[in-house]
């Protein structure tokens, strides 16, 4: 189970602050009517319960608001050919030479093999490092294509970091409207320092039935990460920073949204990544059926509708009097 | 359109009114505080101020319209939006726009041809559904400035980027074709169509207009010609690009129609010539026309839930009353 706003979960803070005010604020109201002789038990227990019921309903009702999910469902939906959006990591721990002869060079060798393979898909480009942005739109033209991944490189953006988040909005807004294409996203990345709320991204991805397929280069034991004057990037004590591949965020992504990871360090991986979505082409058009997301904040907005219930009637059952 | 993904919960509403009887009608209910008047030390007790009696009131409103919009969120609220989706490969076109100094004169003022000629391309791409449609522009030089595309939106901003002279002041109409013969040579649409929008003859670039004709015709790609603006010894208003200074002169525009046309014919398209913007939407038209092939579609129904903004509305409303009612006011439980 993954929180698809996660950010919602800060709201525990505030129903913190308005339980310990409750509880005050009984406490104060107690004594009030101690004063006055009425400090019964039908009054305490009526007072906790309703406390305690209120306060069970701002927990539960916070977890549905972060969205809880699980799982995909199908949707029918007839579609016709292939619409890849490529999402290139150009960072620049991906000139680190941990795989032959470089993260980048190797993520570029796949795409181009991957763009003379599959004929008749179309593509489009996404070169991300802090920011995201489309040079080429979806289409079937090679040439452009084949211009701008010669282009490929950290040199390409100016921003620092690596925005996951936003290269996949950015990816998913290049799919156009109205075509009955299937839609996957290629995400080339070492999947190093990633940032961004990949949750929402993955939630907006299963929505509009878009599958990741995911192509990592780099290795767990990582490598310097070469400089443009030919030393490498160092900390503040001197020594080499060594950038890391990282496939854990990548496989959370993928296995919400459905999909395939690759290593691309490992001989056959280029095969394996095209056999994975041909296959989804395949499935898509024989059987006219794509994903969408299932969710699951009933499991939490029920019981807090309950808690509201015994809110209710812990105020208006009537009390058996002795 | 709203719609619910389970309506079934929607059968929750159904508890509400013999919930709002019980909390407020019922004689037998609990939870009313009663005390003899007797040990009463304070002060005399005083009717409900109004303002106190309307925050009561629209207290209770709140926390059962919050109940009642947490309920509506359990049945799955949905924006319903119907696409209208191709499922068959439509025409590849390519536009070749003019971007040379004399595409600045203005036929009919203030709209100048170039202006003119964006905003009935930008028509026509609006008017086609399902195709993949570039761009390519020229003065001196050609560039491609979209690849054939369906994504309309990416094509129009880089078609409304475009400037004037940007490219030199000169006419490369056949480094134009040629770069957009390039980028359809591989397409594997079934029709591939270029459309050539120019007021002067071919006079830069390393490519002649014959011969780009030529390379066109041979990969079956269709070009239509067209002609934009009167022409002989016309007035100009320019503003340069880069220093922003207006400057104001004549500038000599001509074309060659009878090699347009027949160099049009060598491809299997055709030419025509405009003067105003009324007929270069017409023969915009006439294209649209003419560029049809057998289209499947199909209407796919998007549902963009809406539940999560259900929740927090509702939820807000009664933490709301709870926060003013329960710790504010100090209002017994």
């Amino acid at each position: 189970m993954t929180w698809v706003y996660p950010g919602s979960l800060w709201g525990f803070i505030l129903a913190g602050f308005l339980i310990a005010a409750a509880y005050l604020v009984r406490r104060r109201t107690r004594l009030s009517l101690k004063a006055i002789g009425r400090d019964s038990v039908e009054w305490q227990v009526r007072a906790f319960l309703r406390d305690l019921s209120m306060a069970a309903f701002m927990v539960l009702v916070i977890l549905a608001m972060a969205e809880p999910r699980r799982g995909r469902e199908p949707i029918s939906g007839e579609s016709y050919g292939l619409n890849i959006a490529v999402a290139f990591d150009i960072s620049r721990s991906m000139l680190v030479e941990d795989v032959n002869t470089s993260r980048l060079d190797r993520g570029i060798a796949v795409l181009s093999q991957i763009i003379r393979t599959l004929e008749g898909a179309r593509f489009s480009l996404i070169p991300f490092k802090g920011n995201a942005a489309i040079k080429v739109p979806m289409t079937e033209d090679r040439v452009i294509l084949n211009s701008w991944i010669d282009r490929l490189g950290p040199g390409l953006a100016t921003t620092a970091g690596t925005n996951l988040e936003i290269a996949l909005r950015e990816a998913s807004e290049s799919f156009p409207s109205g075509v009955g294409r299937s839609k996957i996203i290629l995400l080339i990345t070492d999947g190093e320092s990633l940032t961004g709320n990949i949750g929402h991204a993955a939630r907006n991805l299963i929505q509009e039935g878009i599958f990741v397929h995911a192509a990592i280069a780099g290795t767990a034991e990582g490598g310097p990460i070469p400089l443009d004057d030919g030393t490498y990037v160092a900390d503040e004590s001197g020594r080499p920073v060594v950038s890391r591949a990282d496939f854990k965020v990548i496989e959370q992504l993928v296995d919400e949204t459905g999909g395939s990871v690759h290593d691309l360090g490992r001989a056959g991986a280029a095969a394996e990544l095209l056999q994975a979505m041909r296959k989804d082409l395949e499935f898509a058009e024989s059987r006219g059926i794509s994903f969408t997301g299932v969710y699951r904040y009933r499991m939490y907005l029920l019981p807090s509708l309950l808690m509201l219930l015994l809110n209710l009637f812990a105020r208006i059952i009537p009390w058996r009097r002795r | 359109m709203l719609d619910f993904n389970e309506p079934g919960w929607l059968s929750l509403f159904l508890v509400f009114p013999v919930l709002i009887w019980a909390r407020f009608f019922w004689r037998q209910r609990g939870g009313r505080l009663a005390f003899p008047f007797r040990i009463w030390n304070g002060d005399g007790f005083r009717p409900q101020g109004l303002w106190l009696r309307v925050t009561n009131a629209l207290m209770s409103v709140l926390v059962w319209l919050g109940a009642s919009i947490l309920a509506a969120a359990m049945a799955g609220p949905e924006i319903i939006e119907q696409e209208e989706v191709h499922l068959s490969r439509g025409i590849d076109i390519i536009i070749i726009l003019d971007q040379s100094l004399s595409m600045g004169v203005e036929d009919h003022p203030p709209v100048s041809r170039f202006d003119m000629a964006r905003e009935m391309i930008r028509r026509f791409v609006l008017g086609r559904r399902g195709d993949s449609i570039g761009l390519v522009s020229f003065g001196s030089q050609a560039t491609l400035q979209c690849p054939p595309t369906a994504d309309y939106d990416w094509l129009l901003q880089r078609l409304g980027e475009l400037q004037l002279r940007e490219l030199g002041d000169d006419t490369a109409i056949g480094m134009g074709l040629a770069i957009a013969t390039l980028h359809l040579a591989n397409s594997t649409a079934k029709e591939k169509v270029i459309l050539l929008l120019t007021d002067g003859d071919d006079n830069a670039g390393e490519i002649r207009l014959e011969t780009a004709v030529k390379l066109a015709a041979d990969q079956a790609i269709r070009v239509y010609f067209i002609g934009v603006g009167e022409q002989g010894e016309l007035p100009i208003k320019l503003v340069d690009p880069e220093t922003g200074v207006l400057t104001e002169g004549t500038v000599v525009t001509r074309f060659d129609e009878e090699a347009f046309r027949s160099l049009a014919e060598t491809s299997g398209g055709g030419y025509w010539k405009t003067t105003s913007p009324g007929t270069l939407e017409a023969v915009f038209q006439t294209v649209n026309s003419l560029e049809t092939v057998e289209r499947r579609v199909s209407v796919r129904v998007r549902r963009r839930p809406i539940h999560r903004f259900f929740i927090i509305v509702g939820a807000l409303a009664i933490l709301f009353v709870y926060l003013v009612r329960r710790i504010l006011l100090g209002a017994a439980p």
